[in-house]
Protein backbone atom coordinates (compact mmCIF):
# COMPACT_ATOMS: atom_id res chain seq x y z
CA UNK A 1 0.00 0.00 0.00
CA UNK A 2 1.06 3.39 -0.82
CA UNK A 3 0.90 5.83 2.11
CA UNK A 4 1.35 9.82 2.20
CA UNK A 5 3.92 11.20 3.97
CA UNK A 6 1.21 12.39 6.97
CA UNK A 7 0.37 8.67 7.04
CA UNK A 8 3.69 7.11 7.10
CA UNK A 9 3.82 9.76 10.45
CA UNK A 10 0.72 9.05 12.00
CA UNK A 11 2.12 5.30 11.80
CA UNK A 12 5.52 6.39 13.36
CA UNK A 13 3.36 7.95 16.33
CA UNK A 14 3.39 11.67 15.74
CA UNK A 15 -0.27 11.97 16.17
CA UNK A 16 -0.16 9.84 19.35
CA UNK A 17 -0.72 5.96 20.19
CA UNK A 18 -4.03 6.39 19.91
CA UNK A 19 -3.87 7.47 15.94
CA UNK A 20 -0.63 5.26 15.59
CA UNK A 21 -3.19 1.96 16.64
CA UNK A 22 -5.49 2.72 14.53
CA UNK A 23 -3.07 3.77 11.72
CA UNK A 24 -1.33 0.34 12.26
CA UNK A 25 -4.87 -1.40 12.30
CA UNK A 26 -5.91 0.22 9.05
CA UNK A 27 -2.89 -0.09 6.83
CA UNK A 28 -2.81 -4.21 7.88
CA UNK A 29 -6.12 -4.64 6.83
CA UNK A 30 -5.48 -2.85 3.46
CA UNK A 31 -2.52 -4.79 3.04
CA UNK A 32 -4.37 -8.56 3.63
CA UNK A 33 -7.06 -7.11 1.51
CA UNK A 34 -4.71 -5.49 -2.06
CA UNK A 35 -5.66 -2.44 -1.08
CA UNK A 36 -3.32 0.78 -3.05
CA UNK A 37 -4.53 3.23 -0.76
CA UNK A 38 -6.31 4.89 1.89
CA UNK A 39 -9.23 7.11 1.12
CA UNK A 40 -11.13 9.79 2.92
CA UNK A 41 -14.78 8.88 4.65
CA UNK A 42 -16.77 11.61 5.86
CA UNK A 43 -18.38 9.42 8.61
CA UNK A 44 -18.43 6.56 10.37
CA UNK A 45 -20.73 4.33 12.21
CA UNK A 46 -19.05 2.24 14.98
CA UNK A 47 -20.39 -0.78 17.45
CA UNK A 48 -20.45 -0.47 21.28
CA UNK A 49 -23.42 -3.01 22.35
CA UNK A 50 -21.36 -5.51 25.40
CA UNK A 51 -23.39 -8.51 24.56
CA UNK A 52 -21.09 -9.03 21.08
CA UNK A 53 -18.19 -6.92 22.24
CA UNK A 54 -17.11 -8.42 25.27
CA UNK A 55 -13.94 -7.52 26.92
CA UNK A 56 -11.90 -7.37 24.37
CA UNK A 57 -14.39 -4.79 23.09
CA UNK A 58 -13.71 -2.39 26.27
CA UNK A 59 -10.15 -2.78 26.10
CA UNK A 60 -10.03 -1.97 22.54
CA UNK A 61 -12.21 1.37 22.87
CA UNK A 62 -10.84 1.74 26.29
CA UNK A 63 -7.13 2.33 25.05
CA UNK A 64 -8.13 4.28 21.73
CA UNK A 65 -9.74 6.81 24.42
CA UNK A 66 -6.91 6.68 26.91
CA UNK A 67 -4.78 7.57 24.24
CA UNK A 68 -6.60 10.77 23.73
CA UNK A 69 -7.97 9.38 20.46
CA UNK A 70 -10.70 11.23 18.66
CA UNK A 71 -13.06 10.95 15.96
CA UNK A 72 -12.19 13.09 12.54
CA UNK A 73 -15.29 12.38 10.90
CA UNK A 74 -19.12 12.54 12.33
CA UNK A 75 -19.48 9.03 13.91
CA UNK A 76 -22.56 7.44 15.47
CA UNK A 77 -23.30 4.47 17.46
CA UNK A 78 -25.36 1.43 16.91
CA UNK A 79 -27.54 0.40 19.76
CA UNK A 80 -26.10 -0.45 23.53
CA UNK A 81 -27.08 -3.93 24.88
CA UNK A 82 -29.00 -2.46 27.71
CA UNK A 83 -31.57 0.61 28.06
CA UNK A 84 -29.49 2.93 30.02
CA UNK A 85 -33.00 4.61 31.52
CA UNK A 86 -34.87 1.13 31.90
CA UNK A 87 -32.53 -1.07 32.49
CA UNK A 88 -33.48 -2.33 36.00
CA UNK A 89 -37.20 -3.30 34.75
CA UNK A 90 -35.61 -5.14 32.15
CA UNK A 91 -33.72 -7.09 35.15
CA UNK A 92 -29.92 -6.83 33.43
CA UNK A 93 -27.73 -7.39 35.96
CA UNK A 94 -25.79 -5.05 37.64
CA UNK A 95 -22.48 -5.99 36.71
CA UNK A 96 -23.63 -6.74 32.98
CA UNK A 97 -24.74 -2.36 33.31
CA UNK A 98 -21.44 -1.74 34.64
CA UNK A 99 -19.39 -3.66 31.24
CA UNK A 100 -22.25 -1.49 28.92
CA UNK A 101 -21.14 1.96 30.79
CA UNK A 102 -18.17 1.60 30.10
CA UNK A 103 -18.34 0.68 26.71
CA UNK A 104 -20.47 4.49 26.90
CA UNK A 105 -17.98 6.50 28.83
CA UNK A 106 -15.08 5.44 26.22
CA UNK A 107 -17.12 6.27 23.42
CA UNK A 108 -18.14 9.54 24.70
CA UNK A 109 -14.67 10.38 25.17
CA UNK A 110 -13.65 9.17 21.40
CA UNK A 111 -16.59 12.07 20.58
CA UNK A 112 -18.80 9.72 19.46
CA UNK A 113 -22.46 10.96 18.51
CA UNK A 114 -24.43 8.74 21.14
CA UNK A 115 -27.01 7.84 18.94
CA UNK A 116 -27.47 4.28 20.24
CA UNK A 117 -28.98 3.50 16.89
CA UNK A 118 -29.20 1.26 14.07
CA UNK A 119 -30.60 3.53 11.90
CA UNK A 120 -28.71 6.24 11.48
CA UNK A 121 -29.40 7.56 8.24
CA UNK A 122 -33.07 8.23 10.07
CA UNK A 123 -31.14 10.95 11.93
CA UNK A 124 -27.82 12.58 12.54
CA UNK A 125 -25.56 10.51 10.00
CA UNK A 126 -27.18 10.70 6.67
CA UNK A 127 -24.01 10.28 3.33
CA UNK A 128 -24.79 11.72 0.44
CA UNK A 129 -24.55 9.51 -3.04
CA UNK A 130 -21.52 8.33 -3.77
CA UNK A 131 -19.70 9.71 -0.31
CA UNK A 132 -17.09 6.93 0.99
CA UNK A 133 -18.19 6.47 4.84
CA UNK A 134 -17.00 3.61 6.97
CA UNK A 135 -20.08 1.73 8.81
CA UNK A 136 -20.76 -1.37 10.85
CA UNK A 137 -24.20 -2.55 11.23
CA UNK A 138 -25.47 -5.09 8.26
CA UNK A 139 -28.84 -3.22 8.11
CA UNK A 140 -27.29 0.26 8.21
CA UNK A 141 -24.45 -0.84 5.53
CA UNK A 142 -27.17 -2.11 3.53
CA UNK A 143 -29.27 0.86 3.66
CA UNK A 144 -26.56 3.26 3.03
CA UNK A 145 -24.67 1.51 -0.08
CA UNK A 146 -28.36 0.51 -1.66
CA UNK A 147 -30.84 3.42 -1.04
CA UNK A 148 -28.40 6.44 -0.84
CA UNK A 149 -25.50 5.16 -2.98
CA UNK A 150 -22.72 5.99 -0.64
CA UNK A 151 -19.82 3.21 -0.23
CA UNK A 152 -19.12 1.10 2.57
CA UNK A 153 -17.53 -2.05 3.02
CA UNK A 154 -19.60 -4.21 6.05
CA UNK A 155 -16.87 -2.50 8.15
CA UNK A 156 -16.35 -5.53 11.33
CA UNK A 157 -15.69 -3.90 14.96
CA UNK A 158 -12.40 -2.25 15.71
CA UNK A 159 -11.64 -1.42 11.98
CA UNK A 160 -14.99 0.72 12.27
CA UNK A 161 -13.59 3.02 15.06
CA UNK A 162 -9.96 3.11 13.43
CA UNK A 163 -11.53 4.57 10.59
CA UNK A 164 -13.53 7.28 12.38
CA UNK A 165 -10.26 8.17 14.18
CA UNK A 166 -8.10 8.60 11.20
CA UNK A 167 -11.24 9.76 8.73
CA UNK A 168 -9.58 7.33 6.33
CA UNK A 169 -10.29 3.38 5.13
CA UNK A 170 -8.11 1.20 3.06
CA UNK A 171 -9.69 1.04 -0.76
CA UNK A 172 -11.45 -2.29 -1.65
CA UNK A 173 -14.39 -4.09 -1.76
CA UNK A 174 -17.38 -1.71 -2.24
CA UNK A 175 -15.51 1.18 -2.79
CA UNK A 176 -14.35 0.54 -5.78
CA UNK A 177 -16.64 1.11 -8.96
CA UNK A 178 -16.23 -2.78 -10.59
CA UNK A 179 -17.19 -4.10 -7.17
CA UNK A 180 -20.88 -3.07 -7.67
CA UNK A 181 -22.34 -4.41 -10.74
CA UNK A 182 -24.80 -6.73 -10.02
CA UNK A 183 -24.72 -10.42 -10.61
CA UNK A 184 -28.14 -11.75 -9.45
CA UNK A 185 -31.72 -10.98 -10.91
CA UNK A 186 -34.95 -11.13 -8.87
CA UNK A 187 -38.12 -10.95 -10.30
CA UNK A 188 -40.97 -10.37 -8.28
CA UNK A 189 -44.18 -11.66 -9.10
CA UNK A 190 -45.94 -10.38 -6.65
CA UNK A 191 -49.39 -7.91 -6.57
CA UNK A 192 -49.35 -6.39 -3.35
CA UNK A 193 -47.23 -6.37 -1.06
CA UNK A 194 -47.84 -6.12 2.58
CA UNK A 195 -45.28 -4.33 5.11
CA UNK A 196 -43.99 -8.03 6.19
CA UNK A 197 -43.37 -8.95 2.50
CA UNK A 198 -40.32 -6.31 2.29
CA UNK A 199 -38.66 -8.28 5.29
CA UNK A 200 -39.61 -11.90 3.60
CA UNK A 201 -38.12 -10.78 0.29
CA UNK A 202 -35.15 -9.52 2.26
CA UNK A 203 -34.74 -12.91 3.50
CA UNK A 204 -35.39 -14.60 0.21
CA UNK A 205 -33.19 -12.55 -1.33
CA UNK A 206 -29.89 -12.79 1.13
CA UNK A 207 -30.38 -16.23 1.07
CA UNK A 208 -30.05 -16.90 -2.16
CA UNK A 209 -27.51 -14.01 -3.03
CA UNK A 210 -25.38 -14.86 -0.36
CA UNK A 211 -22.36 -12.24 -0.50
CA UNK A 212 -23.33 -11.84 -4.14
CA UNK A 213 -25.16 -8.08 -5.50
CA UNK A 214 -28.74 -8.75 -6.07
CA UNK A 215 -30.56 -6.82 -8.44
CA UNK A 216 -34.79 -7.15 -7.65
CA UNK A 217 -37.47 -6.01 -10.48
CA UNK A 218 -40.99 -5.89 -9.15
CA UNK A 219 -40.73 -3.63 -6.10
CA UNK A 220 -42.95 -0.52 -6.65
CA UNK A 221 -41.71 2.98 -7.18
CA UNK A 222 -43.67 4.53 -4.01
CA UNK A 223 -41.94 2.09 -1.38
CA UNK A 224 -41.19 3.87 1.01
CA UNK A 225 -37.86 4.52 3.08
CA UNK A 226 -39.18 2.16 6.27
CA UNK A 227 -40.01 -0.79 3.92
CA UNK A 228 -36.40 -0.67 2.17
CA UNK A 229 -34.71 -0.64 5.93
CA UNK A 230 -36.75 -3.76 6.37
CA UNK A 231 -35.94 -5.30 2.91
CA UNK A 232 -32.24 -4.56 3.28
CA UNK A 233 -31.55 -5.97 7.21
CA UNK A 234 -33.71 -9.04 6.41
CA UNK A 235 -31.04 -9.44 3.42
CA UNK A 236 -27.89 -8.35 5.03
CA UNK A 237 -28.72 -11.09 8.07
CA UNK A 238 -30.38 -14.17 5.88
CA UNK A 239 -26.77 -13.31 3.56
CA UNK A 240 -24.20 -11.35 3.35
CA UNK A 241 -25.74 -8.56 1.33
CA UNK A 242 -24.12 -5.49 1.38
CA UNK A 243 -25.27 -3.83 -1.37
CA UNK A 244 -28.65 -4.50 -3.43
CA UNK A 245 -29.94 -2.44 -6.64
CA UNK A 246 -34.01 -2.14 -7.12
CA UNK A 247 -34.61 -1.17 -10.74
CA UNK A 248 -36.26 2.35 -10.84
CA UNK A 249 -35.54 2.81 -7.12
CA UNK A 250 -32.61 2.71 -5.91
CA UNK A 251 -30.11 5.52 -7.74
CA UNK A 252 -27.44 3.46 -9.20
CA UNK A 253 -29.66 1.47 -10.86
CA UNK A 254 -31.38 4.72 -12.20
CA UNK A 255 -28.16 5.95 -13.30
CA UNK A 256 -27.41 3.09 -15.00
CA UNK A 257 -27.71 -0.64 -16.08
CA UNK A 258 -26.63 -1.99 -12.57
CA UNK A 259 -25.26 -5.58 -14.39
CA UNK A 260 -23.14 -3.12 -16.79
CA UNK A 261 -24.19 -4.24 -19.46
CA UNK A 262 -23.56 -8.25 -18.73
CA UNK A 263 -26.15 -10.92 -18.17
CA UNK A 264 -27.73 -11.47 -14.84
CA UNK A 265 -25.62 -14.67 -13.84
CA UNK A 266 -28.87 -16.31 -12.83
CA UNK A 267 -32.37 -15.04 -12.50
CA UNK A 268 -34.56 -15.92 -9.84
CA UNK A 269 -38.28 -15.28 -10.30
CA UNK A 270 -40.16 -14.61 -6.52
CA UNK A 271 -43.96 -15.71 -6.67
CA UNK A 272 -46.34 -15.00 -3.55
CA UNK A 273 -46.09 -18.64 -2.74
CA UNK A 274 -42.49 -18.20 -2.36
CA UNK A 275 -43.44 -15.28 0.32
CA UNK A 276 -45.51 -18.06 2.12
CA UNK A 277 -42.75 -20.47 1.94
CA UNK A 278 -40.17 -18.47 3.37
CA UNK A 279 -42.07 -16.85 6.57
CA UNK A 280 -42.94 -20.69 7.38
CA UNK A 281 -38.98 -20.94 7.13
CA UNK A 282 -38.14 -18.43 9.73
CA UNK A 283 -41.10 -19.28 12.25
CA UNK A 284 -39.79 -22.18 13.89
CA UNK A 285 -41.83 -22.24 16.85
CA UNK A 286 -44.92 -24.84 16.96
CA UNK A 287 -48.00 -23.50 15.61
CA UNK A 288 -49.91 -23.88 18.87
CA UNK A 289 -47.51 -23.01 21.55
CA UNK A 290 -48.30 -20.21 23.83
CA UNK A 291 -45.95 -16.76 22.85
CA UNK A 292 -44.78 -15.37 26.20
CA UNK A 293 -43.37 -12.00 24.44
CA UNK A 294 -44.33 -10.19 21.36
CA UNK A 295 -41.73 -7.30 20.19
CA UNK A 296 -41.85 -4.95 17.28
CA UNK A 297 -39.07 -2.56 16.56
CA UNK A 298 -36.05 -4.05 14.62
CA UNK A 299 -34.56 -2.46 12.85
CA UNK A 300 -35.49 0.53 15.52
CA UNK A 301 -39.22 2.53 14.72
CA UNK A 302 -39.31 5.19 12.90
CA UNK A 303 -42.01 8.00 14.34
CA UNK A 304 -44.39 6.83 10.82
CA UNK A 305 -43.80 3.34 11.81
CA UNK A 306 -44.81 4.09 15.13
CA UNK A 307 -47.80 5.73 14.46
CA UNK A 308 -48.99 2.85 12.48
CA UNK A 309 -48.85 0.95 15.78
CA UNK A 310 -50.89 3.62 17.55
CA UNK A 311 -53.68 2.80 15.13
CA UNK A 312 -53.78 -0.41 14.92
CA UNK A 313 -53.67 -0.48 19.37
CA UNK A 314 -56.95 1.86 19.29
CA UNK A 315 -59.31 0.59 21.74
CA UNK A 316 -56.98 -2.58 23.14
CA UNK A 317 -54.77 -3.21 26.11
CA UNK A 318 -51.87 -5.98 26.09
CA UNK A 319 -53.16 -9.39 27.81
CA UNK A 320 -51.93 -9.97 31.36
CA UNK A 321 -49.85 -13.29 30.37
CA UNK A 322 -47.48 -11.56 27.70
CA UNK A 323 -45.07 -8.74 27.44
CA UNK A 324 -45.27 -6.78 24.45
CA UNK A 325 -41.86 -5.05 23.84
CA UNK A 326 -41.47 -1.85 21.31
CA UNK A 327 -38.01 -0.65 20.19
CA UNK A 328 -37.37 2.99 18.86
CA UNK A 329 -34.59 5.36 19.23
CA UNK A 330 -34.40 7.64 22.12
CA UNK A 331 -34.76 10.25 19.66
CA UNK A 332 -37.55 8.64 18.36
CA UNK A 333 -39.75 7.77 21.79
CA UNK A 334 -39.47 11.78 21.99
CA UNK A 335 -41.47 12.64 19.36
CA UNK A 336 -43.63 10.12 19.43
CA UNK A 337 -44.43 11.06 23.66
CA UNK A 338 -44.83 14.90 21.97
CA UNK A 339 -47.23 13.54 19.02
CA UNK A 340 -49.25 11.65 22.09
CA UNK A 341 -48.08 8.30 20.36
CA UNK A 342 -46.73 7.01 23.70
CA UNK A 343 -48.58 8.08 26.91
CA UNK A 344 -51.47 5.93 25.67
CA UNK A 345 -49.72 2.85 25.09
CA UNK A 346 -47.62 2.54 27.85
CA UNK A 347 -51.19 2.61 29.86
CA UNK A 348 -52.15 -0.20 27.53
CA UNK A 349 -49.55 -2.22 28.93
CA UNK A 350 -46.74 -1.19 26.30
CA UNK A 351 -43.45 -1.31 27.13
CA UNK A 352 -41.41 0.24 25.20
CA UNK A 353 -37.21 0.31 25.38
CA UNK A 354 -35.11 3.09 24.15
CA UNK A 355 -31.17 2.36 22.74
CA UNK A 356 -31.38 -0.99 22.47
CA UNK A 357 -33.39 -3.93 20.67
CA UNK A 358 -34.80 -7.50 21.41
CA UNK A 359 -31.93 -8.87 18.94
CA UNK A 360 -28.56 -7.58 20.56
CA UNK A 361 -30.23 -7.07 24.78
CA UNK A 362 -29.54 -10.32 27.18
CA UNK A 363 -33.04 -11.11 26.72
CA UNK A 364 -32.23 -14.62 27.54
CA UNK A 365 -32.42 -13.85 31.13
CA UNK A 366 -36.04 -14.00 30.98
CA UNK A 367 -35.96 -17.52 30.02
CA UNK A 368 -38.93 -17.18 26.95
CA UNK A 369 -39.46 -19.88 25.13
CA UNK A 370 -41.28 -18.58 22.29
CA UNK A 371 -41.48 -15.05 21.51
CA UNK A 372 -42.93 -13.44 18.32
CA UNK A 373 -41.83 -10.43 16.17
CA UNK A 374 -42.63 -8.66 12.73
CA UNK A 375 -38.85 -8.75 11.81
CA UNK A 376 -37.21 -11.56 9.22
CA UNK A 377 -33.93 -9.86 11.18
CA UNK A 378 -34.83 -10.55 14.67
CA UNK A 379 -36.45 -13.59 14.17
CA UNK A 380 -33.03 -15.20 12.17
CA UNK A 381 -30.42 -13.47 15.04
CA UNK A 382 -32.51 -14.41 18.20
CA UNK A 383 -33.32 -18.40 18.06
CA UNK A 384 -29.23 -19.23 18.48
CA UNK A 385 -28.78 -15.86 20.61
CA UNK A 386 -31.17 -16.75 23.00
CA UNK A 387 -32.04 -20.22 22.77
CA UNK A 388 -35.55 -19.58 22.17
CA UNK A 389 -38.53 -20.46 19.30
CA UNK A 390 -39.90 -17.54 17.15
CA UNK A 391 -42.93 -17.00 15.18
CA UNK A 392 -42.53 -14.37 12.39
CA UNK A 393 -45.78 -12.80 11.60
CA UNK A 394 -47.06 -9.44 10.27
CA UNK A 395 -47.59 -6.40 12.20
CA UNK A 396 -51.10 -7.12 12.85
CA UNK A 397 -50.99 -10.81 13.80
CA UNK A 398 -48.32 -9.41 16.79
CA UNK A 399 -50.80 -7.23 17.90
CA UNK A 400 -53.71 -8.92 17.95
CA UNK A 401 -51.15 -11.75 19.76
CA UNK A 402 -50.26 -9.23 22.21
CA UNK A 403 -53.62 -7.47 23.26
CA UNK A 404 -57.29 -7.69 24.08
CA UNK A 405 -60.06 -5.27 23.33
CA UNK A 406 -60.62 -3.01 26.28
CA UNK B 1 12.18 -36.64 13.63
CA UNK B 2 9.26 -35.67 11.76
CA UNK B 3 9.45 -36.09 8.17
CA UNK B 4 8.47 -33.38 5.65
CA UNK B 5 6.09 -34.70 2.99
CA UNK B 6 4.47 -31.73 1.28
CA UNK B 7 4.92 -27.70 1.37
CA UNK B 8 1.94 -26.19 -0.34
CA UNK B 9 2.79 -22.49 -1.48
CA UNK B 10 0.12 -19.56 -0.29
CA UNK B 11 -0.24 -16.15 0.45
CA UNK B 12 1.22 -14.84 3.86
CA UNK B 13 -1.54 -12.51 5.24
CA UNK B 14 -0.33 -12.69 8.69
CA UNK B 15 3.26 -13.46 9.91
CA UNK B 16 4.38 -15.83 12.29
CA UNK B 17 5.65 -19.67 12.33
CA UNK B 18 3.49 -22.55 14.26
CA UNK B 19 2.79 -26.36 13.87
CA UNK B 20 0.13 -27.59 15.75
CA UNK B 21 -2.80 -30.44 15.01
CA UNK B 22 -5.23 -29.58 12.46
CA UNK B 23 -9.15 -29.02 13.09
CA UNK B 24 -11.05 -28.62 9.61
CA UNK B 25 -14.45 -27.22 8.55
CA UNK B 26 -15.35 -27.35 4.91
CA UNK B 27 -18.25 -24.86 5.50
CA UNK B 28 -17.70 -20.54 5.68
CA UNK B 29 -17.38 -19.84 9.54
CA UNK B 30 -18.91 -17.61 11.91
CA UNK B 31 -17.24 -16.71 15.03
CA UNK B 32 -20.22 -14.55 16.24
CA UNK B 33 -22.63 -16.31 18.19
CA UNK B 34 -20.50 -19.47 16.63
CA UNK B 35 -17.83 -19.88 19.37
CA UNK B 36 -17.47 -19.80 22.68
CA UNK B 37 -15.02 -17.41 24.05
CA UNK B 38 -15.00 -18.96 27.18
CA UNK B 39 -14.18 -22.23 25.86
CA UNK B 40 -13.37 -22.20 22.35
CA UNK B 41 -15.96 -24.86 21.65
CA UNK B 42 -17.66 -24.45 18.57
CA UNK B 43 -21.27 -23.53 19.44
CA UNK B 44 -23.12 -22.33 15.89
CA UNK B 45 -25.35 -24.98 15.21
CA UNK B 46 -25.08 -25.64 11.50
CA UNK B 47 -21.38 -25.77 11.48
CA UNK B 48 -20.05 -29.27 10.34
CA UNK B 49 -17.38 -28.91 13.39
CA UNK B 50 -20.27 -28.36 16.21
CA UNK B 51 -18.79 -29.13 19.84
CA UNK B 52 -15.24 -29.39 18.48
CA UNK B 53 -12.99 -26.66 19.85
CA UNK B 54 -10.93 -24.32 18.62
CA UNK B 55 -8.31 -23.60 20.91
CA UNK B 56 -4.10 -24.19 20.06
CA UNK B 57 -5.59 -25.63 16.86
CA UNK B 58 -4.36 -24.78 13.33
CA UNK B 59 -7.69 -23.77 12.05
CA UNK B 60 -8.80 -24.48 8.42
CA UNK B 61 -12.18 -23.65 6.65
CA UNK B 62 -12.57 -21.65 3.63
CA UNK B 63 -14.05 -18.48 4.74
CA UNK B 64 -14.97 -16.30 7.55
CA UNK B 65 -19.10 -15.15 7.52
CA UNK B 66 -21.75 -13.52 10.03
CA UNK B 67 -22.07 -10.63 11.86
CA UNK B 68 -19.42 -7.31 11.48
CA UNK B 69 -19.01 -8.17 15.96
CA UNK B 70 -17.11 -11.07 14.46
CA UNK B 71 -14.14 -9.66 14.85
CA UNK B 72 -14.59 -8.88 18.40
CA UNK B 73 -16.20 -12.37 19.18
CA UNK B 74 -12.81 -13.59 17.61
CA UNK B 75 -10.80 -11.41 19.69
CA UNK B 76 -12.23 -12.20 22.85
CA UNK B 77 -11.88 -15.91 22.13
CA UNK B 78 -7.98 -15.09 22.19
CA UNK B 79 -7.89 -12.66 25.14
CA UNK B 80 -9.58 -16.27 26.79
CA UNK B 81 -5.97 -17.55 25.66
CA UNK B 82 -9.07 -20.20 23.72
CA UNK B 83 -8.16 -18.98 20.23
CA UNK B 84 -6.56 -21.49 17.68
CA UNK B 85 -3.04 -21.74 16.82
CA UNK B 86 -2.97 -20.50 13.45
CA UNK B 87 -5.72 -19.91 10.31
CA UNK B 88 -6.16 -21.47 6.99
CA UNK B 89 -8.28 -20.12 4.74
CA UNK B 90 -8.70 -20.30 1.05
CA UNK B 91 -9.71 -16.47 0.67
CA UNK B 92 -9.70 -14.97 4.23
CA UNK B 93 -12.34 -12.15 5.07
CA UNK B 94 -12.45 -9.12 6.97
CA UNK B 95 -13.40 -10.28 10.31
CA UNK B 96 -10.75 -12.95 10.62
CA UNK B 97 -8.06 -10.56 9.48
CA UNK B 98 -8.79 -7.53 11.18
CA UNK B 99 -9.25 -9.78 14.78
CA UNK B 100 -5.68 -11.69 14.14
CA UNK B 101 -4.03 -8.00 13.10
CA UNK B 102 -6.15 -6.31 16.79
CA UNK B 103 -4.81 -9.65 18.97
CA UNK B 104 -1.33 -8.42 18.03
CA UNK B 105 -1.62 -4.57 18.19
CA UNK B 106 -3.54 -5.21 21.71
CA UNK B 107 -2.20 -8.35 23.69
CA UNK B 108 0.51 -9.00 21.29
CA UNK B 109 -0.56 -12.09 20.56
CA UNK B 110 0.44 -13.39 16.88
CA UNK B 111 -1.27 -16.04 15.19
CA UNK B 112 -0.36 -16.84 11.50
CA UNK B 113 -3.14 -16.55 8.67
CA UNK B 114 -2.51 -18.20 5.54
CA UNK B 115 -4.40 -17.90 2.23
CA UNK B 116 -4.89 -18.72 -1.53
CA UNK B 117 -3.14 -22.41 -1.47
CA UNK B 118 -2.00 -23.38 -4.21
CA UNK B 119 -4.28 -26.66 -3.24
CA UNK B 120 -7.40 -27.51 -1.08
CA UNK B 121 -5.43 -28.66 1.82
CA UNK B 122 -8.80 -29.79 3.48
CA UNK B 123 -8.96 -32.73 0.94
CA UNK B 124 -5.17 -33.89 1.68
CA UNK B 125 -5.21 -33.63 5.32
CA UNK B 126 -7.90 -34.53 8.35
CA UNK B 127 -8.13 -33.52 11.40
CA UNK B 128 -5.76 -33.74 14.13
CA UNK B 129 -2.88 -33.85 11.71
CA UNK B 130 0.05 -31.97 12.37
CA UNK B 131 1.34 -29.32 10.16
CA UNK B 132 3.02 -25.94 10.00
CA UNK B 133 1.52 -22.94 9.27
CA UNK B 134 3.98 -20.75 8.00
CA UNK B 135 2.80 -16.81 7.67
CA UNK B 136 6.14 -14.90 6.60
CA UNK B 137 6.36 -17.11 3.40
CA UNK B 138 2.77 -18.18 2.82
CA UNK B 139 2.80 -21.06 2.96
CA UNK B 140 2.31 -24.85 4.80
CA UNK B 141 3.96 -27.92 5.57
CA UNK B 142 2.63 -31.41 5.87
CA UNK B 143 4.82 -33.71 7.45
CA UNK B 144 4.41 -37.53 7.03
CA UNK B 145 3.02 -39.74 10.06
Amino acid sequence: MILTDEEKGILDGKNGEADRLAMELLVGVGESFGAKKLISISSAHILAHFGSLHQAGIDFLEKLAENGGKCKVPTTVDPSSVDFERWEKFKIPKDYMEKQKRLRTAVEQLGVIPSWSCTPYQAYNVPRFGQNIAWAESSAVAYANSVIGARTNRTCFGLDISAAIIGKIPEFGLYLDENRIGSLLFELKIDKFSDLDYHTIGAIVGKRSGAKIPVIKGIPKDVTNDQLKCLGSAAASAGAVALFHILDVTPEAKLKDPFDGKKPEEVITITQKDLRDMENMISNAEPNSRVEMVTLGCPLLSVEELKTIFDKMKGRKVKKDIYFWIYLTKETYDLGKKLGLITPLEKAGVWFSTQTCATISPVKIWGFSHIMTNSAKCALVTPSEHNLKVSYRDTNECIVTATEPL
Amino acid sequence: MKKLKEIIKGRGVTPGYVEGSALISKQAFMFAHGVDPKSGDVTDIRSDILDKNIKGKVFIFPFGKGSTTGSAWFLETIREGNGPLAIINRETELIIATAIIMAKLLYGIEIPLVDRLEKDISDIIKDGDMIAVDGNKGEVRIFAD
